[in-house]
């Protein structure tokens, strides 16, 4: 009876069409805008996230900013983005001064290939690479153990990283002579990319602190007395 | 209560009831696909407001951290340190090793050299000195043998330099320092 009913069959069809044509053409794209705008809300809820603690660390950091100074002078003394012969040499001789060995020689190299690899990191800063230890020094003169001793310790926290590569001492009659040599860390190019790390300063001072620094780098606007009548004068 | 209509209007009855039925499970389907459509059509376009607002968000928090691009570098080159600093240090404790060669010395024994060289990843150490008597040269060899700074230590060479009055020796000693960075 009722498949006889042509009413049956017209809404069977027409049911049918509005069903088809519903989860054909209508809901998948509406479901993959769903999708996508639930993805795309997610991913900038954890971007969000993540700036507001960067952010957040900034302000820190500019709550901290003379700290954060003082850390940025003395990580650029301690691991320079160039060879840097000239403060390695003004270290050296303040570390000499501070054990009061004044008959000891501290030479470092000024040489072409120092410069040019100085000059090297403007070109291409972006590319971390390896530290390269180039500025060879050299403390050499008479001293005794002791004072040798305390002169290997203060270079193992000294202000300036380095790696000592030998050591030589001579006794002679009662005379002794040591020569050391070691080589001086520096790294042309660093990282620009700042993690957020909030306890950065933290991490910085406790790191530094194991260092000492004997110089601060020379500032002509601050120091120096310039100008003379006659440059050739004794002075 | 007994039913006295004929069997086929009974029949037209059921079809006619059945047709209804079917009617409304029809009806109740599509209005059930429409309002779903019509639920995730208006959740996409809150979605779409949101994301407006968060990226202006986002756009708002990295204009606050491009204005702190000089602390941000200075951050970066600090942080960048911390991270050398450890890869930094891969020479053996000098001190340490000095340290050693005084407690290793005999009491007879006077050094007249020391030297301590890099030979490659290895680092070599040489004793010169002098003594009044072999044994302590050996003594002291086996002594460095003993300690946890060095190894391989072995006695290059001794002289004899005595003379009538003092017994006198030269000797050479050369040890490798072990790596403890």
């Amino acid at each position: 009876m009722l498949l006889r009913s042509i009413y049956f069959w017209v809404s069977a069809m027409i049911f049918i069409m509005l069903v088809g044509l519903t989860v054909w053409k209508v809901i998948p794209p509406v479901l993959g805008q769903y999708r996508e705008s639930t993805l795309t809300l997610k991913d900038l809820e954890v971007q969000i996230t993540e700036k507001e603690k960067f952010v957040r660390a900034l302000k820190t950091l500019e709550e901290e900013r003379t700290d954060l100074e003082a850390l940025h002078r003395q990580a650029q003394l301690a691991l320079p983005t160039a060879v840097d012969s000239e403060n390695l040499l003004l270290q050296l001789d303040g570390l000499i001064a501070s054990l009061n060995l004044a008959e000891i020689k501290t030479t470092v190299p000024f040489s072409e290939e120092a410069s040019r690899q100085a000059a090297a990191p403007e070109e291409k800063p972006a590319e971390p690479t390896e530290s390269k230890p180039l500025a060879k020094f050299t403390i050499s003169g008479p001293i005794d153990f002791e004072k040798l001793r305390d002169l290997v310790v203060q270079l193992k926290g000294f202000g300036r990283w380095n790696q000592l590569t030998s050591i030589d001492v001579i006794q002679s009659g009662g005379n002794i002579t040591a020569t050391i040599t070691g080589e001086a860390f520096f790294k042309p190019a660093f990282s620009q990319e700042f993690s957020g790390d909030s306890q950065i300063i933290n991490k910085a001072k406790a790191i530094f602190a194991k260092y000492r620094s004997y110089t601060t780098a020379p500032d002509i606007s601050k120091e120096g007395s310039f100008g003379r009548a006659n440059p050739l004068a004794p002075y | 209560m007994i039913n006295l209509l004929p069997s086929e209007i009974k029949g037209q009855y059921r079809t006619k009831s059945v047709l209804y039925s079917l009617t409304l499970i029809y009806v109740i389907i599509l209005v059930g696909l429409a309002l779903g459509s019509a639920a995730l059509a208006t959740f996409n376009l809150t979605s779409r407001a949101n994301i407006s607002n968060k990226t202006e968000t986002l756009a708002g928090l990295n204009e606050q951290a491009e204005k702190k691009q000089e602390l941000i570098l200075k951050a970066a080159f600090i942080e960048d340190r911390l991270k050398a600093e450890s890869s930094q240090k891969s020479s053996p404790h000098w001190d340490a090793i000095l340290a050693s060669i005084a407690s290793d010395t005999p009491a007879n024994v006077q050094l007249t050299s020391i030297n301590i060289n890099q030979d490659g990843s290895a680092f070599t150490l040489t004793l010169g000195g002098e003594t009044n008597e072999r044994r302590a040269i050996v003594l002291f060899k086996d002594k460095l043998e003993a300690d946890q700074s060095f190894e391989k230590a072995r006695i290059n060479n001794i002289t004899d330099s005595s003379t009538a009055e003092f017994k006198k020796y030269g000797f050479t000693i050369t040890t490798e320092v072990k790596n403890a960075s």
